[in-house]
Order: structure tokens, then C-alpha cells, then sequence
């Protein structure tokens, strides 16, 4: 592409969804002739230290060619199995949402059937285990998944946790490497190139920087049913290199979340309330939360991850949001000529996506065992059927666009405390006395072979991740 | 063992026939908490429908769940295997395509096979995009063998149904029914009593006098609805507007030849024509528009178009599509035609009729009938009910006939926006998106989309990372592999003779 050639894709934005989106598109292209450019204007707002990715980010790795091992080395990562939950269901209480699957029931009915039988899902946290990526996730342990070896023991899958500088500059790398051009100069004048927006699509990657104003879109509605508006973010030495720690105090969540060599903090609490803890750190910034979303494709513009929604800024929803996006963007592709259709079917998805993600927020804080603000008239009409069927007899009911799957909503259910009132007549077939022995059963093979895996340190020192220095060869 | 002590006790089926049968059969096999007594009634007088005689791919899963084993159920229903549906007609005459079960040729790179095809075509003659799908190829041969399940056979992709007598289906579901526990009483439902209080089904009266009690009670009584709409008054929606036809008439011929593997559904002056070949005869009947054909002229049309001379007298069925406002109402679940009707036109009735039966059971009541699981079922099953209706409509809607007032009309109308959208996406570049867990598949969408004319304008542009003789040695391997493999199957005739052929009628 020649210098002033206007390019088809303009990507705004120096974030990781910036140039994981200018590197997809660009791979994805091919030899088709349409040109990719990324203006990186600078982020306004901090963005954590860690990235949480989410497993769906792997399709996306594969298309740009990553090898896992050189971008764990180059990014400083480590493997993410999910989050653990702390104090949402009272002081002292825990239970892990892991990625995956837990062990089928050796026999007929679901395994949180069986368990409502034999009583297990009252006892807090007996439910994981159920499921090695949650037991795994609690002993700091991990190897890859050997899906034959743990056929009784349901399945497992993981994200990573990666320094975020370092991944982004890693995303840089791809994305340059593989035909993005980089826009030099004013942005103000690039933009507006000619006397009109500069290329085909313009993608907003920006996080939300001012710059983006300019943009032909909507405005941004707030979604303020959430109880936190307020952020801060700390340094904080790694606790579990494989699960987050989300843990909820009467006037705050805590996210602690750690990659190899770094960790952080994120305390989410309201305004009108400061945390007494965090009165007095003079070094802390404190920063707004801006919930809610706008409609992310208008005209020629598109919106990614935080330039068209705000969630509360825990586990891996920001990411799981955007690698969402640039699937739908990858997806429809779109061309000046269709313009519209694409962008009608962008927004029908993504707004889906967006509730999905946002109600398992929602679900979070309307059943913890807490004094915040009810989030009650944020209850989506899915979240309430969803909540209502397994409250009723334990079914999951899912819908398009889902941010969890069906075995991870039950574990979250049941891991805030929702226990159904009755059991599905299938499960009644086995003998519960029989039923409880094979629980029992399945929970301690479980255990034993979790204590076959290596720590992830371990493991991370063995793949040459922890100790090693800068690669990024690998793509 | 210890049940809670809301647990049903009672479970009443009105209606036997396709729906009441199948719906008994999966209750004894998954409701076996020793406690709740299952009890059909039906009368011999009363004569069922028995037209859906074509089925789709899941109806294997569902005779495997109940523990089939498939070649009796073949022998014993006078079965033949089905790869997909003709449409004769359908864009223009003399104009036919295959919309076969299994997937098209192989996806590179998580590219979609059709994508890959979609620009070749552009370039250069190649053959249609069915010639890519083992079931259609097998189809066209008159082949068949079962899909091999190791993923890297190219017999792997094929998937099929049946066409079978429903009559005997149903006569054979009630052996098995009535083996696992199922009574069936004889008689026919005189009254329907109600609770003063509740408006809850009590009882039904039978002729003889007997009234039979229950907790839980079935509507498979079919179009008439007997408790769903006679006694509990749910209300009907009508989708005439978008599928006019409302009458079809039906009559089994003798077969001139060896049944071939699939259902041919040919486009006729104000309707189309169904044909269903069995082991024994060949089932066919007529679907039209009132408005546009009389019934004699609709009955000369079916009988100037048989294969052989008639078996039975022609039967007349009226009918109106759509849906009950609620197909489960207080504590009565309608399941079959008791629920809704939509034309045969892709075989879906039977599969509605399983598909309600597993809504059933993974929502199942107790005697509290939680609200939560009515309102559910309801849900499902009306989401489930419009994803079909909207297919349908595609059929009639993406037509190039103007050979009469009705084709003119459904090429003309207005159609649901969820369709619309979906035929603009698909317009702009071959993309295809399903909507909450809907029945039919990309596969099935591209094959009646491109047979009914609507050719994307591009491709998926990740397709143009291969190079084009890249596409051209992956299109050749394709459709090479596909063509050996299906000539190397057995002779449709040839498998039912060797594992399932039925005893001569």
C-alpha cells in the first residue's frame, strides 16, 4: 500500500484490542488486496497491568500463527483456569468458575442433579470437586489438557494471564509483520484526509480516547444498574498464577490476578462509599467506571472492547468481549457496498453479547449474600428465566451469544448459592444412596489425579517462561 | 426409594397415532421412579393422520435414546433409509436440487466448503455444490451405507433419516410402551372435566363411562386439539398469510421400482406434491391452496402423477398453519398436531412431535406445575415453531414461477424480517447465521438457498489466502473422493434386502 493510499481498514487505537484486531484483519485478508492501517492513538484511561484472556482467544492466536510457548516467554504469562470467588455467599465461603466442564454422572442424570440428591451443593465449594480445572485452579497446579487420560474427569480448558505491555507489543509485532501499515502524524488530520474519514472502515480501538469523538456514532448509554462506579489499581504480589480472585467485601470487590512476573489489583467500589483501606494510600488513582455501551457499528465506524462497552472490570469480560468482536468483525468482513447489512448483523450480535456478558455480572451481585445496591431491575429477561429454571428443577437454559457455557453457568449458580428445589425426575432412576457413592468416587479420582500435575510455576519454569528473557520469534 | 412427595403419579396420553405413541415410549424410559403410572387412551374408531411418514436425521438419536435397535424398527415400519428432499420445481420448472442431510466437501482453515466453491464458480464451469455432499451423490446413485464414525472417512459426513409407515411406527412404539410399563385403554374421550377452582384437567370421561384421573395430561389428539382447544380454549395463530396452503389430499400407490433413497417434493400449479417411497408402496399426496384449486382438480393432479395404480381410496385433509397460542396450558401439554401444523414440506412434523417430548422431559412437572416450566416449554417450542415456519417460507418465497395466481402470490409477499435479514446476509456474502439453537444448519440453509436461486454476490474473502490452483486441487480431491466413495456403497435396495428388508405385505 502506498503511503497516502487510503486503506480499507483504519484501526484507531494503541490498546491490545487495537492490534489484535489490525493483526486479524490483516492475516485474514490474505491476498485479497484490501489494505489494513492502525493510527495508534494513546489510551486516556489505565488499563490493568495483567491481560485476563479468555480460551476463545486461542482461534484468534492461530490465525496469526502465535506459538503459544514464545508468546507465554515474550508476555511473561501464565495459564488461566478460571477465577476463584471469594465472600460472595458470606464471609469465609469460595468456590471456583474454571473453564470446562465437570465429570459426567457415571450413570443417568446430570452430575448437579445428583448432587442436589445427595446434598453436595449446599456445602460451599463441594461442587468443585467435580471438576478438575477448578481443583486444578485451587492447587496452583497445570499441565495441557490430555483429554483421553481425563475422560472421567470431565474437561478443562485455559486463557492465559499475560503482562499486558508485553502483550501488546507482541500483538505489534504480528500486526506489523504481517502488512499493517502505521499511520505517522496528526491523527486529527489523518482522520480527516481529503475532507473526509480517511479509509473504508474505521475500527475504534481506542479504549475510548477523546480523539474518537470525531467519529460519526452514538451516544453512549449508561447501564447503571451495576453497584460499583469506581476504580483503583494496584501492584500486588502474585497469589495464583492460575485463577483470578475476585473477592467481594461489603463495600468493594477486590480482583487480584497474576502472570508470571507481574500482578495486580483491582478494588471496584462506589463513590459514595470509599473502602476505609483505601482512604489514605496516597499513590492510589482513582478512576470512574463507565458502564454501559453504545451501538457499535454506525456508518463506517466500528467499535471494539472498551470503546463500545463498560463492564464492571473483573475476570476476563473486557477480553472476552473483544475477541468477540474481531470474531464478528472477521466474520462479516464487510465491503463499502455492504456496509449496512454487515453493520445491522455487528450490532444484533454484539449487543447480544454484550447482555450476555453483562448478566453474569448481574446474576453475581443479585445473589450474593451482600449489602449492595440490588440489581434487581438490571435483571435481563434471559438472566431471569435463566435463574428461574435452574432455581426450579436445575435446568440450564442458554441463549445465542452466551459469554459462559452451559457447565460453567451451573457452577457459577450453584458456587453463589443457588440450590434447585427439586431434581429432574431422570436422575430419580438411580438409587440415591448408589448416587451419593458414585459422587464420592468421581470427586476422589478427581483429587488423585490432580495431584499427579506439577505446580504452574513449575511447569512455566520447565517451558522456560519464568527466568527466560525477551523472545518473539515464534509466529 | 425415596421420591419427593410432589412427584406425578398419574400421567394421562389422549390420543394415540405417531405423537401419542412416541411420547409414551419416552416416558417409560426416562420416568422410571416406580411411582408414576402412565396411561394412554386412544379408540380404534378414531383414525389417525398418519401422513408424516418422512422424518430428519434426529429421529436416530431419538430411537437409539429409547434403545431401538434400528434394523428391526426398519424391518417392522416397512422403512427405507432417506439422504435428503428433491425440490422439483421449486425455482423454476424443470429446474431440481437436493437438500441433503450431511455437510458439503471439506473446510480448509476453517474456511467453509461453500465459500471455497462460491469462488471457483465464479471463475470457471464446476459442478453444482450438491455434488460435494456424499448424501446427495449417494442420493442421486441410489445408494446407501450408515456414516462410518471415524472422522476421517469421507463416509463420515453422511447422515440420514427414514421414511417409514407411521401407522406401524406407532404400533411398534406402543409394543415397546406397553412392555416398559405404558397401559393403554381403549375408548374415546366423551368429557373433559375440569377443576371449578383451578381450571386444571381432573379427568376425561370416556364412552364406556370410565373416568380416568390424572395429574399430568398429553393432547395428542391431533388437528381437533380435545384438550389444548376443546376444553381449554388456548387459542390458535394462523400463518396463512406467509403458507396459504390449507388442504392436502393423500393416497399410497404401488412402487414401479426399488425405493430410492430420499423424498422428492415436486412443485405443482398451486401447491406441490409429495413423494414417499417405503419397502412396501409409495406414499403421496398433494398440499395446495384452497383459494387457487379446487379439490377435484387437486386430486386429478395427484393421480395423473403416481408411479403406479393406488392402493387405497384418496383421503382429503384440511388444515390451517400456524400455532396454540400455548402448547402447554395449566396442566395439559399438547404435543403433534394437537400443537401446530406446518405443510411436510422438510419433514419436520415428526420431528416437532420429538422435539416437544424432550421439552417435556427435561422440564418436567410435578404436582405444584410450577409456572416457570409452562412458561418455558412455551417458549422453546413457539421459538422452534417460527425457525421452522421461517424456512419454509424461503421455499416459497425465493421462486422465479409466475405460471399461476398463487406462485405469484407467495413470490410477492411479505416475509418475517428475521428471514428477510437472514436471505440480505446471505445475498451479500454467502454468510449464513443461525439463531437460539435453531434446527436447521448452515448445510441446510446454503443448499435450499442456492436452490431456490439466491446466489451470493461474494465470497468470504479469507478464500482468497488460497491460491486458485490451490482451490482448484482441493475442489478436485473433493469431488473425486466423494464420487468413489458414494459409487462404492451398496445399492439402496441392496442394504435393506441384506440387513432390514420387511416382510412382503
Amino acid at each position: 500500500m502506498a503511503p497516502d493510499e487510503k486503506p480499507d481498514f483504519l484501526v484507531l487505537g494503541d490498546t491490545i484490542e487495537a492490534w489484535l484486531t489490525a493483526a486479524c484483519l490483516v492475516r485474514s485478508l490474505g491476498k485479497s488486496g484490501r489494505s489494513v492501517a492502525i493510527l495508534p492513538v494513546l489510551r486516556e484511561r489505565p488499563s490493568p497491568p495483567v491481560a485476563v484472556l479468555p480460551p476463545s482467544v486461542a482461534n484468534l492466536h492461530a490465525l496469526l500463527g502465535f506459538d503459544e510457548r514464545d508468546m507465554l516467554r515474550f508476555c511473561k504469562g501464565s495459564f488461566r483456569l478460571g477465577d476463584r470467588f471469594e465472600g460472595w455467599r458470606g464471609e469465609g465461603s469460595s468456590f471456583v468458575l474454571s473453564y470446562g466442564s465437570p465429570a459426567e454422572f457415571p450413570g443417568e442424570g446430570a452430575l448437579h442433579q445428583q448432587g442436589r440428591r445427595s446434598g453436595v451443593l449446599e456445602q460451599d465449594g463441594a461442587y468443585d470437586t467435580f471438576s478438575l480445572g477448578a481443583v486444578l485452579g485451587r492447587l496452583d497446579r497445570f499441565a495441557h489438557p490430555d483429554p483421553v487420560a481425563n475422560q472421567q474427569a470431565g474437561y478443562f480448558t485455559y486463557g492465559y494471564h499475560l503482562d499486558a505491555d508485553k502483550y501488546r507489543d507482541y500483538l505489534k509485532r504480528a500486526a506489523l509483520h504481517y502488512g499493517v501499515r502505521k499511520e505517522e502524524g496528526d491523527p486529527m488530520s489523518i482522520l480527516a484526509r481529503e475532507g473526509e474519514l480517511a479509509a473504508g472502515v474505521i475500527v475504534d480501538a481506542t479504549g475510548g480516547a477523546s480523539i474518537s469523538d470525531v467519529l460519526p456514532r452514538d451516544g453512549w448509554r449508561a447501564d447503571a444498574d451495576l453497584p460499583f462506579d469506581q476504580f483503583a489499581l494496584m501492584d500486588e504480589p502474585a497469589t495464583s498464577l492460575s485463577l483470578g480472585r475476585v473477592s467481594a467485601g461489603n463495600d468493594k470487590i477486590l480482583f487480584d490476578v497474576a502472570a508470571a512476573e507481574t500482578g495486580c489489583r483491582a478494588a471496584l467500589f462506589n463513590a459514595s462509599g470509599v473502602p476505609e483501606n483505601l482512604v489514605g494510600a496516597g499513590e492510589v488513582d482513582v478512576f470512574g467506571i463507565r458502564s454501559g455501551h453504545r451501538t457499535p457499528w454506525v456508518g463506517k465506524c466500528v467499535s471494539i472492547g472498551a470503546s463500545a462497552f463498560g463492564l464492571l472490570p473483573f475476570g476476563d469480560v473486557e477480553m472476552s468481549l473483544i475477541v468477540r468482536g474481531v470474531e464478528t468483525l472477521l466474520e462479516l468482513l464487510p465491503d463499502e457496498g455492504r456496509l449496512a447489512v454487515a453493520g445491522q448483523e455487528y450490532n444484533r450480535r454484539m449487543m447480544m453479547a454484550y447482555h450476555r456478558t453483562r448478566d453474569v455480572q448481574v446474576m453475581a451481585f443479585a445473589l450474593a449474600a451482600r449489602p449492595w445496591r440490588t440489581a434487581e431491575a438490571a435483571m435481563s429477561d434471559q438472566n431471569r428465566i435463566r435463574l428461574e429454571q435452574f432455581r426450579s428443577r436445575g435446568r440450564v437454559v442458554t441463549f445465542d451469544e452466551e459469554c459462559l457455557a452451559p457447565a460453567e453457568w451451573v457452577s457459577f449458580m450453584i458456587g453463589l448459592g443457588v440450590v434447585p428445589e427439586r431434581t429432574d425426575p431422570v436422575a430419580e432412576s438411580v438409587a440415591q444412596e448408589v448416587a451419593a457413592q458414585r459422587l464420592r468416587s468421581v470427586s476422589a479420582h478427581i483429587a488423585a489425579l490432580a495431584e499427579r500435575y506439577p505446580s504452574q510455576r513449575d511447569y512455566l519454569a520447565e517451558a522456560g517462561v519464568i527466568g527466560a528473557d525477551a523472545f518473539g520469534g515464534g509466529m | 426409594m425415596t421420591l419427593p412427595p410432589h412427584t406425578l403419579d398419574r400421567i394421562v396420553i389422549v390420543g394415540g397415532g405417531t405423537a401419542g405413541w412416541m411420547t409414551a415410549a419416552a416416558l417409560a424410559r426416562f420416568v422410571r421412579n416406580g411411582r408414576t403410572k402412565i396411561r394412554l387412551v386412544e379408540s380404534d374408531e378414531i383414525g389417525s393422520v398418519g401422513v408424516g411418514e418422512a422424518t430428519i436425521p434426529p429421529i436416530v438419536a431419538f430411537n437409539s435414546l429409547l434403545g431401538i435397535d434400528e434394523r428391526d424398527f426398519v424391518k417392522a415400519t416397512q422403512a427405507t433409509y432417506k439422504l435428503g428432499i428433491e425440490f422439483d420445481g421449486w425455482l423454476r420448472e424443470g429446474e431440481a436440487y437436493i437438500h441433503p442431510f450431511g455437510d458439503y466437501g471439506r473446510d480448509v482453515d476453517a474456511i467453509k466448503f461453500y465459500q471455497l466453491w462460491l469462488k471457483q464458480r465464479s471463475k470457471e464451469a464446476i459442478p453444482p455444490l450438491e455434488a460435494f455432499c456424499l448424501s446427495a451423490v449417494a442420493a442421486r446413485k441410489g445408494r446407501f451405507a450408515p456414516p462410518s464414525p471415524d472422522p476421517r472417512s469421507v463416509l463420515h459426513t453422511m447422515a440420514y433419516a427414514f421414511h417409514f409407515d407411521a401407522t406401524l411406527y406407532a404400533a411398534f412404539l406402543r409394543k415397546f410402551a406397553e412392555a416398559h410399563g405404558v397401559q393403554r385403554t381403549e375408548g374415546k374421550v366423551v368429557d373433559v372435566n375440569l377443576n371449578g377452582a383451578t381450571g386444571f384437567i381432573e379427568s376425561v370421561t370416556l364412552q364406556s363411562g370410565e373416568v380416568v384421573q390424572g395429574d399430568l395430561f398429553i393432547d395428542c389428539s391431533g388437528f381437533r386439539g380435545l384438550l389444548i382447544e376443546g376444553a381449554l380454549e388456548t387459542g390458535y395463530e394462523t400463518w396463512t398469510h406467509w403458507l396459504p396452503c390449507d388442504r392436502a389430499v393423500a393416497v399410497p400407490c404401488e412402487a414401479n421400482g426399488p425405493p430410492i433413497p430420499y423424498t422428492r417434493a415436486t412443485a405443482r400449479r398451486a401447491g406441490w406434491q409429495w413423494r414417499i417411497p417405503l419397502q412396501h408402496r409409495i406414499g403421496n399426496g398433494h398440499v395446495y391452496c384452497s383459494a387457487y384449486e379446487t379439490d377435484e382438480a387437486a386430486r386429478e393432479t395427484l393421480l395423473a402423477n403416481l408411479d403406479g395404480a393406488t392402493t387405497a381410496e384418496p383421503r382429503l385433509l384440511r388444515f390451517m398453519t400456524g400455532r396454540r397460542r400455548k402448547f402447554w396450558n395449566r396442566n395439559c401439554v399438547a404435543i403433534g398436531l394437537s400443537g401446530g401444523f406446518m405443510e411436510p414440506l422438510e419433514s419436520t412434523s415428526i420431528h416437532l412431535i420429538q422435539a416437544a417430548i424432550s421439552k417435556l422431559i427435561a422440564l418436567f412437572p410435578d404436582k405444584r406445575f410450577n409456572p416457570v416450566e409452562a412458561s418455558e416449554f412455551n417458549r422453546l417450542t413457539a421459538m422452534q415453531f417460527e425457525q421452522i415456519r421461517d424456512f419454509l417460507i424461503l421455499h416459497y418465497k425465493a421462486t422465479e414461477r409466475q405460471d399461476s395466481g398463487f406462485w405469484q402470490y407467495v413470490r410477492d409477499m411479505d416475509i418475517p424480517d428475521t428471514l428477510a435479514t437472514k436471505i440480505e446476509l446471505f445475498r451479500s456474502k454467502g454468510r449464513i447465521f443461525r439463531f437460539e439453537d435453531e434446527l436447521f444448519g448452515e448445510a441446510n440453509w446454503v443448499s435450499v438457498l442456492l436452490g431456490q436461486g439466491i446466489v451470493p454476490s461474494a465470497w468470504d474473502p479469507m478464500v482468497d489466502s488460497l491460491s486458485d490452483a490451490d482451490l482448484r486441487r482441493n475442489t478436485a480431491q473433493i469431488y473425486q473422493a466423494i464420487q468413489q466413495t458414494a459409487e462404492q456403497l451398496p445399492r439402496h435396495e441392496d442394504f435393506i434386502q441384506r440387513f432390514c428388508a420387511a416382510e412382503p405385505v
